[in-house]
């Protein structure tokens, strides 16, 4: 970065990041997946682990969509503490940051796993996930009450110094309500959209396509819902908002930090060019420039205050 | 072997080892239609010609925009390193693969790869504690004994790769499809001196139904297998195509004591071992889980992952076609 360039730096609570573009939870594996594209993120959030193994859905797992992907993933993961023996080692030799994401079936299993995540060398923050559509305990169930959002969200505030990043669902009727609860319970910043419950069906065969039913869908389908929902969440609560959906290039960005987002995720995107948030950096750089901008931070939210502006 | 033979995952320390797959943009030198629904693309890809194995695939962008969304695993057809080539052969089965077909001589396709485990590297004990028990069997000498190819349609793509690759040795290649017309890669299988014979479902070639009739034959009159003295008796097939024809290739491989290497094909998102999204039963496993239902066939031949989730005994556990594949021994995998 170039010293007269505008500033990309943004702190999401008390971790710092060079620049706002983080890899979305489930989409860049562990972070050595994609080694050679990792330093270029801001942060890296891996994959969810749970405490014991999970060897995920039956397949099919994966549907391909008009302008979507819709998954039934199903948490496979090698568990936390395989997670932290196998792959954080390597994950913290990327050269950033790598934010280990949470997924219990019961509130004391997200304090179990926040502690012992917190035991841990090189994990610089914690995404609580209370919003994976595709199990059956745990989960969306969480995250789509918001006293039992609260009550995941607490239980790993307990268990753990380290900023609390609340990764919600938008399969709700009010995710604002969610919000403002994990704010309460302790949450340093939310992260929304998680994927958008749907599912496909073979009309051939006349069942069902995934084999877990039903699944979320990702990609540029959703990213008008999760922009909305940034807009709302950036309204309700005083905590950095990292909002994502859909989000392929720099001016989809540019559109979730103008709603009010601190910071965006890219995930589908990355399956498609690994280097997407390589590009979506430098645009988002490109747009400050042009705009006139020193800092990412003068545009967080600018959208809303035109809005303010034209009531007041 | 490659100097990039290393894969992205497996447990293998990062370092500053170089990527063992790389995004590329590579022009389209040639392009032919050698049958109905096939188009067989030549690319200037020196950088994948030089480190691609035989039974790896390209993850290849479909046209330039955002719908269809996810790339396309295709097998490497054919690598030359000497060229700087790298040949794809693509069957056209849905929007996807209509749009990489559709590039013109000049156009320029995005790819990331060489991408998963060929023929040569599969079974090779490198996934310990996914699927050790899978791996416990005997492990031919890649150089030793004759190797017999058996292909089903589209499946023949990566095994014009593996006969160039297995030139010093006797290949019997043995090829099918529903009919004359459809019989795509004859010529170049046998220019890489394999033994070709070929079946088709009416009849309209060589031999009057299923390919693995022919498999079948040559074990039986080559006396194939490990007990077999004769210089020509396949030790080994590798085989590529439907996934019953798979099963039954498997089931007379194994019924003669031969080594029996698939290719997989499977839906993909990432291709490189991320998402988890191309997993597929391991044997013994999963059977409620729907096993019987995990042929998800994507649009070309496809492509594996590891991701370490196995280690417990009883939950169904799976192997992912992009990272531990897309080859297999086919004792790793419940076909």
């Amino acid at each position: 970065m170039s010293a007269a360039g505008p500033s990309l730096e943004v702190d999401i609570g008390a971790l710092h990041l060079k620049n706002p573009v983080l890899a979305a939870s489930g989409t860049a594996g562990f972070g050595r997946e994609y080694a050679h594209f990792a330093p270029l993120f801001g942060a890296i959030v891996a994959k969810s682990v749970t405490l014991g193994p999970r060897a995920g859905n039956p397949p099919p797992r994966l549907v391909e969509t008009a302008c979507g992907l819709l998954n039934s993933i199903g948490l496979e993961n090698p568990g936390v503490e395989a997670f932290l023996r196998d792959e954080l080692p390597a994950a913290r030799g990327l050269g950033v940051p790598i934010v280990a994401s949470i997924a219990g079936e019961t509130a004391a299993e997200y304090g179990e796993l926040a502690r012992t995540v917190s035991r841990a060398d090189g994990v610089a923050a914690i995404e609580v996930n209370i919003s994976c559509p595709n199990v059956a305990r745990g989960g969306m169930l969480f995250g789509v009450d918001p006293a039992q959002a609260a009550a995941a969200v607490g239980a790993a505030r307990a268990a753990t110094r380290l900023p609390l990043i609340a990764k919600l669902t938008p399969n709700v009727t009010d995710v604002c309500a969610v919000a403002r609860a994990v704010v309460d319970a302790g949450a340093d910043a939310v992260a929304l959209i998680n994927t958008v419950a749907g599912m496909a069906i073979d009309a051939e065969r006349r069942r069902p396509v995934l084999g877990g039913v039903f699944g979320g869908l990702s990609g540029p389908a959703i990213k008008p819902i999760a922009l909305r929902m940034v807009w709302l969440v950036a309204e309700a609560i005083d905590r950095p908002v990292i909002g994502m959906g859909g989000i392929c290039d720099a001016r989809d960005a540019v559109e979730f930090i103008l709603a009010g987002a601190a910071a965006v995720g890219v995930g589908t995107a990355t399956f498609v060019d690994p280097g997407a948030a390589a590009r979506v950096v430098d645009g988002i750089r490109a747009y400050l420039v042009e705009a006139g901008a020193r800092s990412l931070r003068d545009i967080i939210g600018a959208a809303r205050r035109w809005r303010d502006a034209a009531r007041a | 072997m490659s100097a990039h033979g290393g894969r992205a995952g497996g447990g293998a320390p990062l370092g500053a080892a170089p990527p063992p797959w790389a995004a590329a943009e590579c022009r389209v030198l040639g392009r032919e239609e050698p049958a109905p629904g096939y188009v067989r693309l030549l690319l200037e890809a020196p950088g994948l010609a030089a480190r691609a194995r035989p039974g790896q695939f390209l993850h290849v962008h479909c046209g330039h925009g955002r719908e269809p969304l996810l790339r396309r695993p295709l097998s490497v057809h054919d690598a030359d390193p000497a060229a700087g080539t790298v040949a794809l052969l693509v069957r056209v089965v849905g929007r996807g693969t209509a749009l990489i077909a559709g590039v013109a001589v000049g156009d320029v396709l995005d790819v990331l790869g060489p991408l998963g485990r060929g023929f040569d590297a599969a079974g090779g004990g490198t996934h310990a504690g996914v699927h050790a028990s899978a791996q416990s069997g005997a492990r031919a000498d890649a150089q030793g004994g004759a190797l017999a190819l058996v292909a089903g349609g589209a499946g023949v793509a990566p095994l014009v790769f593996a006969a160039r690759a297995s030139a010093g040795r006797t290949v019997h290649a043995l090829v099918g499809a529903r009919t004359a017309a459809e019989l795509v890669s004859v010529a170049e299988l046998g220019r890489w001196g394999a033994r070709v014979r070929v079946a088709t479902d009416d009849g309209t070639s060589g031999h009057h139904g299923p390919v693995t009739d022919l498999l079948e034959d040559l074990l039986a009159r080559q006396g194939g297998g490990r007990a077999s003295g004769a210089v020509d008796a396949p030790r080994e097939v590798w085989a590529c195509g439907p996934l019953p024809m798979l099963r039954r290739v498997a089931a007379i491989a194994g019924g003669a004591g031969v080594r029996c290497l698939v290719s997989l094909e499977a839906h993909m998102a990432c291709g490189v071992g991320a998402c988890r999204g191309c997993a597929w039963p391991a044997p013994g496993a999963g059977e409620s889980a729907g096993a019987g239902e995990s042929a998800g066939a994507g649009e070309s031949a496809g492509a594996g992952e590891s991701a370490g989730a196995g280690g417990c005994a009883t939950a169904p556990s799976y192997v992912h076609v992009c990272r531990d594949g897309p080859v297999f021994d086919a004792r790793e995998v419940a076909l």
